[in-house]
Protein backbone atom coordinates (compact mmCIF):
# COMPACT_ATOMS: atom_id res chain seq x y z
CA UNK A 1 0.00 0.00 0.00
CA UNK A 2 1.33 3.47 -0.92
CA UNK A 3 1.33 5.04 2.52
CA UNK A 4 3.15 8.26 1.69
CA UNK A 5 0.82 9.30 -1.13
CA UNK A 6 -2.73 10.35 -0.33
CA UNK A 7 -4.92 10.57 -3.41
CA UNK A 8 -7.60 13.21 -3.71
CA UNK A 9 -10.79 11.84 -5.23
CA UNK A 10 -13.93 13.66 -6.34
CA UNK A 11 -16.18 10.70 -5.46
CA UNK A 12 -16.04 8.07 -2.79
CA UNK A 13 -15.04 4.71 -4.34
CA UNK A 14 -17.70 2.00 -4.24
CA UNK A 15 -15.25 -0.71 -3.18
CA UNK A 16 -12.31 -0.63 -0.78
CA UNK A 17 -9.06 0.61 -2.29
CA UNK A 18 -5.41 -0.36 -1.88
CA UNK A 19 -4.34 3.28 -1.46
CA UNK A 20 -5.23 5.96 1.10
CA UNK A 21 -7.49 8.72 -0.19
CA UNK A 22 -9.50 11.77 0.73
CA UNK A 23 -12.77 12.74 -0.93
CA UNK A 24 -12.67 16.41 -1.92
CA UNK A 25 -15.25 18.93 -3.03
CA UNK A 26 -15.03 22.54 -4.19
CA UNK A 27 -18.66 23.22 -3.23
CA UNK A 28 -18.84 24.78 0.23
CA UNK A 29 -22.42 23.51 0.58
CA UNK A 30 -20.86 20.06 1.11
CA UNK A 31 -19.75 21.17 4.57
CA UNK A 32 -22.65 19.25 6.08
CA UNK A 33 -22.03 16.18 3.91
CA UNK A 34 -20.63 13.08 5.58
CA UNK A 35 -19.16 11.64 2.36
CA UNK A 36 -16.69 14.47 1.86
CA UNK A 37 -13.38 14.76 3.75
CA UNK A 38 -12.08 18.03 2.38
CA UNK A 39 -14.03 21.07 1.18
CA UNK A 40 -12.26 23.81 -0.74
CA UNK A 41 -13.28 27.37 -0.01
CA UNK A 42 -12.85 29.04 -3.39
CA UNK A 43 -13.93 32.55 -2.41
CA UNK A 44 -13.21 33.01 1.28
CA UNK A 45 -14.55 36.57 1.30
CA UNK A 46 -18.05 35.58 0.16
CA UNK A 47 -18.25 32.00 1.42
CA UNK A 48 -17.05 32.46 5.01
CA UNK A 49 -20.31 33.93 6.30
CA UNK A 50 -22.30 31.35 4.33
CA UNK A 51 -20.09 28.69 5.86
CA UNK A 52 -21.04 29.79 9.36
CA UNK A 53 -24.71 29.10 8.57
CA UNK A 54 -24.01 25.45 7.73
CA UNK A 55 -23.05 23.27 10.63
CA UNK A 56 -20.08 21.33 9.33
CA UNK A 57 -19.71 17.67 10.15
CA UNK A 58 -17.01 16.76 12.65
CA UNK A 59 -13.44 16.18 11.50
CA UNK A 60 -14.00 17.85 8.14
CA UNK A 61 -11.08 19.52 6.37
CA UNK A 62 -11.59 23.08 5.15
CA UNK A 63 -9.12 23.81 2.37
CA UNK A 64 -7.79 27.22 1.40
CA UNK A 65 -5.37 27.38 -1.53
CA UNK A 66 -2.47 29.82 -1.85
CA UNK A 67 -3.13 30.01 -5.62
CA UNK A 68 -6.50 31.66 -4.87
CA UNK A 69 -4.80 34.11 -2.49
CA UNK A 70 -2.27 34.96 -5.21
CA UNK A 71 -5.06 36.15 -7.44
CA UNK A 72 -6.15 38.73 -4.84
CA UNK A 73 -4.45 42.02 -4.11
CA UNK A 74 -4.34 44.85 -1.58
CA UNK A 75 -7.43 45.20 0.58
CA UNK A 76 -9.01 41.92 -0.54
CA UNK A 77 -5.82 40.01 0.28
CA UNK A 78 -5.68 41.63 3.73
CA UNK A 79 -9.31 40.64 4.34
CA UNK A 80 -8.62 37.07 3.20
CA UNK A 81 -5.68 36.80 5.60
CA UNK A 82 -7.86 38.05 8.45
CA UNK A 83 -10.57 35.56 7.45
CA UNK A 84 -8.12 32.63 7.45
CA UNK A 85 -7.57 33.34 11.13
CA UNK A 86 -11.36 33.31 11.63
CA UNK A 87 -11.66 30.03 9.70
CA UNK A 88 -8.96 28.56 11.94
CA UNK A 89 -10.87 29.55 15.09
CA UNK A 90 -14.09 28.24 13.52
CA UNK A 91 -12.50 24.86 12.63
CA UNK A 92 -11.00 24.48 16.11
CA UNK A 93 -14.36 25.21 17.70
CA UNK A 94 -16.24 22.56 15.70
CA UNK A 95 -13.48 19.91 15.71
CA UNK A 96 -12.60 20.42 12.04
CA UNK A 97 -9.26 21.14 10.37
CA UNK A 98 -7.97 24.08 8.36
CA UNK A 99 -5.92 22.78 5.42
CA UNK A 100 -3.71 25.35 3.73
CA UNK A 101 -2.48 24.05 0.37
CA UNK A 102 -0.51 25.46 -2.55
CA UNK A 103 -3.13 24.63 -5.19
CA UNK A 104 -0.20 24.36 -7.58
CA UNK A 105 -0.66 23.26 -11.16
CA UNK A 106 3.06 23.50 -11.99
CA UNK A 107 6.44 23.37 -10.24
CA UNK A 108 6.66 27.17 -10.38
CA UNK A 109 3.50 27.52 -8.25
CA UNK A 110 4.63 25.26 -5.44
CA UNK A 111 5.05 26.62 -1.91
CA UNK A 112 7.88 25.57 0.41
CA UNK A 113 7.38 24.57 4.04
CA UNK A 114 9.15 27.67 5.31
CA UNK A 115 6.79 29.89 3.30
CA UNK A 116 3.78 28.03 4.70
CA UNK A 117 5.12 28.75 8.18
CA UNK A 118 5.56 32.44 7.31
CA UNK A 119 1.99 32.57 5.95
CA UNK A 120 0.61 30.87 9.05
CA UNK A 121 2.43 33.36 11.28
CA UNK A 122 0.98 36.17 9.17
CA UNK A 123 -2.47 34.72 9.88
CA UNK A 124 -1.67 34.56 13.65
CA UNK A 125 -1.60 30.75 13.62
CA UNK A 126 1.23 28.95 15.39
CA UNK A 127 2.91 26.74 12.73
CA UNK A 128 3.85 24.00 15.25
CA UNK A 129 0.25 23.67 16.48
CA UNK A 130 -1.07 23.71 12.91
CA UNK A 131 1.27 20.97 11.61
CA UNK A 132 0.62 18.73 14.63
CA UNK A 133 -3.17 19.06 14.31
CA UNK A 134 -2.99 18.53 10.52
CA UNK A 135 -0.93 15.38 11.04
CA UNK A 136 -3.41 14.07 13.64
CA UNK A 137 -6.34 14.88 11.36
CA UNK A 138 -4.74 13.07 8.39
CA UNK A 139 -3.88 10.03 10.50
CA UNK A 140 -7.46 9.92 11.79
CA UNK A 141 -8.93 10.19 8.29
CA UNK A 142 -6.64 7.55 6.80
CA UNK A 143 -6.87 5.07 9.66
CA UNK A 144 -10.69 5.16 9.76
CA UNK A 145 -10.96 3.36 6.40
CA UNK A 146 -10.68 -0.29 5.43
CA UNK A 147 -8.19 -1.05 2.67
CA UNK A 148 -7.94 -4.00 0.33
CA UNK A 149 -4.76 -6.09 0.34
CA UNK A 150 -2.34 -5.80 -2.60
CA UNK A 151 -1.68 -9.54 -2.89
CA UNK B 1 35.56 52.91 29.01
CA UNK B 2 33.48 49.97 27.73
CA UNK B 3 34.05 48.96 24.13
CA UNK B 4 30.87 48.62 22.11
CA UNK B 5 30.85 46.65 18.91
CA UNK B 6 29.42 48.35 15.89
CA UNK B 7 27.17 45.63 14.53
CA UNK B 8 25.79 45.47 11.05
CA UNK B 9 22.23 44.23 10.63
CA UNK B 10 21.83 40.49 10.01
CA UNK B 11 21.08 39.40 6.49
CA UNK B 12 19.34 36.45 4.93
CA UNK B 13 19.96 35.15 1.41
CA UNK B 14 16.96 33.60 -0.33
CA UNK B 15 17.23 31.22 -3.28
CA UNK B 16 14.22 31.77 -5.54
CA UNK B 17 13.01 29.78 -8.52
CA UNK B 18 11.29 32.15 -10.94
CA UNK B 19 10.88 32.30 -14.70
CA UNK B 20 10.98 36.11 -14.81
CA UNK B 21 14.21 38.08 -15.15
CA UNK B 22 16.08 39.07 -11.98
CA UNK B 23 15.23 42.77 -12.34
CA UNK B 24 11.58 41.95 -12.96
CA UNK B 25 11.49 39.64 -9.93
CA UNK B 26 12.97 42.31 -7.68
CA UNK B 27 10.62 45.05 -8.85
CA UNK B 28 7.59 42.74 -8.51
CA UNK B 29 8.71 41.69 -5.02
CA UNK B 30 9.18 45.33 -3.98
CA UNK B 31 5.81 46.26 -5.44
CA UNK B 32 4.04 43.40 -3.67
CA UNK B 33 5.82 44.25 -0.39
CA UNK B 34 4.57 47.84 -0.69
CA UNK B 35 1.09 46.53 -1.49
CA UNK B 36 1.04 44.17 1.48
CA UNK B 37 3.05 45.91 4.19
CA UNK B 38 3.53 49.51 3.06
CA UNK B 39 6.46 51.61 1.88
CA UNK B 40 8.16 51.75 5.28
CA UNK B 41 8.57 47.99 5.65
CA UNK B 42 9.47 47.55 1.97
CA UNK B 43 12.27 50.06 2.46
CA UNK B 44 13.43 48.66 5.81
CA UNK B 45 13.59 45.10 4.44
CA UNK B 46 16.49 46.26 2.20
CA UNK B 47 15.70 43.92 -0.66
CA UNK B 48 18.60 43.48 -3.02
CA UNK B 49 19.38 41.24 -5.94
CA UNK B 50 22.61 39.38 -5.28
CA UNK B 51 23.16 36.66 -7.83
CA UNK B 52 21.68 34.60 -10.61
CA UNK B 53 22.40 30.89 -10.78
CA UNK B 54 21.18 29.70 -14.13
CA UNK B 55 18.24 31.25 -16.00
CA UNK B 56 15.60 30.46 -13.36
CA UNK B 57 17.44 30.60 -10.02
CA UNK B 58 17.88 33.97 -8.36
CA UNK B 59 19.42 35.01 -5.03
CA UNK B 60 17.74 37.84 -3.12
CA UNK B 61 19.03 39.41 0.08
CA UNK B 62 16.91 40.92 2.84
CA UNK B 63 17.20 41.92 6.48
CA UNK B 64 16.80 38.93 8.77
CA UNK B 65 14.29 40.88 10.88
CA UNK B 66 11.85 41.01 7.94
CA UNK B 67 12.42 37.50 6.55
CA UNK B 68 8.89 36.33 7.42
CA UNK B 69 7.31 39.24 5.57
CA UNK B 70 9.59 38.77 2.54
CA UNK B 71 8.75 35.06 2.38
CA UNK B 72 5.02 35.90 2.48
CA UNK B 73 5.51 38.44 -0.31
CA UNK B 74 7.39 35.93 -2.48
CA UNK B 75 4.69 33.30 -1.86
CA UNK B 76 1.85 35.64 -2.79
CA UNK B 77 3.32 37.06 -6.00
CA UNK B 78 0.76 36.65 -8.78
CA UNK B 79 0.70 33.39 -10.77
CA UNK B 80 2.12 35.01 -13.91
CA UNK B 81 5.44 35.76 -12.16
CA UNK B 82 5.12 33.12 -9.41
CA UNK B 83 8.25 32.48 -7.36
CA UNK B 84 9.23 29.42 -5.34
CA UNK B 85 11.49 29.83 -2.33
CA UNK B 86 13.94 26.93 -2.43
CA UNK B 87 16.34 27.82 0.34
CA UNK B 88 17.22 30.45 2.93
CA UNK B 89 20.67 30.96 4.38
CA UNK B 90 22.64 33.38 6.52
CA UNK B 91 25.69 33.22 4.29
CA UNK B 92 26.00 33.43 0.55
CA UNK B 93 28.72 30.77 0.48
CA UNK B 94 26.58 28.04 2.05
CA UNK B 95 23.58 29.04 -0.07
CA UNK B 96 25.65 28.75 -3.26
CA UNK B 97 26.94 25.32 -2.19
CA UNK B 98 23.39 24.07 -1.59
CA UNK B 99 22.11 25.77 -4.74
CA UNK B 100 24.34 23.56 -6.90
CA UNK B 101 22.63 20.43 -5.51
CA UNK B 102 19.18 21.98 -5.93
CA UNK B 103 20.03 23.03 -9.48
CA UNK B 104 20.84 19.43 -10.40
CA UNK B 105 17.58 18.21 -8.85
CA UNK B 106 15.65 20.90 -10.73
CA UNK B 107 17.24 19.90 -14.02
CA UNK B 108 15.92 16.39 -13.44
CA UNK B 109 12.45 17.55 -12.35
CA UNK B 110 11.94 20.21 -15.00
CA UNK B 111 13.78 18.26 -17.66
CA UNK B 112 15.59 21.40 -18.80
CA UNK B 113 19.15 22.56 -18.59
CA UNK B 114 19.63 25.45 -16.14
CA UNK B 115 23.24 26.21 -16.99
CA UNK B 116 24.36 29.80 -16.50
Amino acid sequence: MEVNVIRLLKKKPLTSTTFPYLVTSDNYRDLASKDVDLVEITDIDQQFYEMLKHTPSKKLGIEITVSKLRATDGQKLAKSIALIKSVHIFTEKYGNQLVLTSGASSVFEMVSGRCFDALLKLCDIKPETYWISLNNWLEHKISMRCYACDA
Amino acid sequence: MPVTLKRRYKRRYILVLCRSSSEELLSITRGKAVNMFGYVLAQKALLKLIDKIGPDLHVIRCRSEFLGEVLCVLTLIDTEHSAVVLDVSGTLRSLRARAVIKKNVLETVLGTSTKS
